[in-house]
């Protein structure tokens, strides 16, 4: 099943791209393929992160995540597109660029031969932060992290949970002005996903930073992103907030209820394209999930109760972020 | 520049450092190195060491290079095979900076080691040999020992940082690196005995000046090969 939420950038000339005040990351007809592959990994990617927000970014592996990451690192040079992050050109400010901001990567980083603290400290030093208070923030990052008990163990030991935790103190180190967050969730327990979403979600609110992240764990995404961005293929499929994705959601589940609705009734509005599909509930007579256009939706209860359904319940069920995740970026024939 | 050499210089002796993996490997290697160059070598030609000959010291002009390499060729391929590299380029560390700081903890590294058995060496001779006097290297001898060490451990570490930014694999590195500095090392030897110079001091140390700027030349090829996006042209 495709459904589509936003129409396609079509591919006409873009006017070249201005900084943009309030915008923190901003890439317009990006693309990118790497010599010997087949398909480019960014297809005339446009996006823009506004400042101070905390911006999921989804799909599914090999969608163009990590090479749009590294693109706004100036590590990977676009074959065309304008890119602009905190208003800087990748092309020729990537220092700066980089100098403003923290980075936690597919892979943690991490120094396993070094401390937890010679790690820290290793960062802050090229971060220029000198003397007093760089033994101050590793300290606080380190107690923040839980791991000032085991600050001068070397990191091998360390269990993924808590490597996981050490790189995004080390990406924060520097109060960056945008983190740029690869999978930050992964590997961490429930109790301390919990407490990272607070952390991200406390830095963009109190020091105004600004938090792209991918994840595949779209709880968490539901939890504390402002905006969302599902990429397939290297393109932006659909973009926003998760309320106004979901309003444009073409496809909407609904729970039915009644007698008279009957297993042949629904397979006939199917085949007539009135409903997209049906689950037959077996746990409860006469109960059915539908999922129609939302189009249909409005006239749904009209056409079963003129085919004879006395209805007890109908209610739409909230089309979840894991609905609109895999109809948008993991349907093997979406465009 | 210079800070963020010395931070990355830091972290890289650190890492060997804090190797304990390979720090029984590594112990083992430095030893024998120490033991060929510090102890076995000067009890067997004491006489070379009395009479302040140059022949005396070859050795230290080969053998630091061993030495760097374990550490040079750990720089980029090292990092790619333990992840951490990306993370590295994704810093706003200068490229100068992270080359200068991997060489020159490779470098070090090696005149340490060098060093060392220098002083193993004099020790050696003052013990096996019973000089009439005390036995102290002269002021040529031990500018001979010092550049031929830097001269040898800079040029295999440029050679081993030039390879690290293509091989992908720090063991397939450091074997390559071996192989080409003796190759280089041993067709020195031979130009030199061919053309019939004769081995005085002021000879070796225009040898050692001469490899010296081909490592110099090397750390200036390396600068201009790296480029940040080079290790991202394959996904």
């Amino acid at each position: 099943m495709t459904r589509s939420l936003t129409p396609l950038p079509a591919s006409k000339p873009k006017p070249p791209l201005r900084p943009s005040a309030g915008l923190a990351v901003e890439l317009r007809g990006v693309s990118k393929r790497f010599p010997g592959s087949p398909s480019p990994s960014l297809d005339s990617l446009d996006l823009e992160v506004a400042t101070g927000s905390v911006f999921g970014f989804l799909g599914t592996n090999g969608a163009g995540k990590t090479t749009t990451l590294r693109v706004l690192l100036g590590l990977v040079r676009p074959d065309e597109g304008e890119v602009r992050v905190l208003g800087l050109n990748p092309r020729d400010e990537a220092r700066r660029i980089r100098a403003e901001v923290g980075v936690l990567l597919e892979n943690d980083g991490l120094y396993d031969r070094l401390s937890a603290m010679q790690n820290l400290e290793f960062h802050a030093r090229i971060r220029r932060i000198d003397g007093p208070e760089r033994s101050r923030r590793v300290e606080e990052l380190l107690r923040s992290a839980g791991l000032w008990e085991r600050r001068t163990e070397r990191v091998v030991t360390f269990s993924r949970g808590m490597r996981q935790k050490l790189a995004i103190a080390r990406a924060l180190v520097h109060r960056p002005r945008l983190a740029l967050l690869d999978e930050p969730f992964a590997g961490l327990d429930p109790v301390a996903a919990s407490e990272l979403r607070a952390s991200i979600a406390s830095l963009a609110r109190e020091l105004g930073t600004t938090v792209l992240l991918t994840t595949h764990d779209l709880g968490h995404v539901e939890k504390i992103c402002d905006r969302i961005a599902f990429l397939r293929g290297g393109r932006v499929v659909a973009s926003g907030t998760l309320e106004g994705l979901r309003a444009q959601s073409s496809g909407v589940e609904v729970a039915v209820r009644g007698a008279g609705l009957d297993e042949p009734l629904l397979a006939a509005m199917k085949a007539e394209g009135t409903i997209h599909s049906f689950e037959w509930e077996t746990t409860q007579k006469g109960s059915a999930r539908i999922m129609c256009s939302a189009k249909h939706r409005v006239l749904l209860g009209t056409e079963l109760v003129k085919r004879g359904v006395s209805l007890e319940e109908l209610t739409t069920v909230r089309a979840s972020l894991e609905d609109l995740f895999l109809s948008l970026v993991a349907a093997p024939d979406s465009p | 520049m210079m800070r963020d050499s010395v931070a990355v210089l830091q972290k890289e002796l650190q890492e060997v450092v804090g190797d304990r993996s390979s720090r029984r490997g590594g112990f083992v290697q430095s030893l024998v190195i120490i033991v060929v160059l510090g102890i076995f070598l000067p009890s067997r030609a004491a006489s070379l060491w009395l009479a302040a000959s140059p022949l005396a010291i070859v050795s230290f002009a080969v053998l630091p290079a061993v030495l760097a390499v374990t550490v040079a060729a750990d720089a980029f391929a090292g990092e790619r095979e333990r992840r951490t590299l990306e993370t590295l380029l994704a810093t706003p560390l200068h490229e100068r900076a992270i080359l200068f700081g991997k060489a020159g903890a490779a470098v070090l590294f090696a005149m340490c080691g060098a060093t060392f058995a220098l002083v193993c060496a004099v020790l050696t001779i003052n013990v096996v040999a019973h000089p009439a006097a005390l036995f102290l290297p002269s002021a040529s001898m031990l500018c001979a020992v010092l550049l031929g060490s830097l001269a040898s451990a800079s040029l295999s570490t440029g050679v081993a940082i030039l390879l690290s930014m293509k091989v992908p694999v720090a063991r397939a590195v450091q074997q390559m690196t071996s192989l080409s500095s003796m190759t280089l090392f041993a067709g020195i030897a031979l130009l030199w005995g061919g053309l019939g110079l004769s081995v005085t001091w002021t000879s070796v140390m225009v040898v050692e000046l001469v490899v010296l700027l081909a490592a110099v030349a090397l750390f200036e090829l390396a600068i201009v090969t790296f480029r940040r996006d080079r290790f991202f042209e394959r996904r």
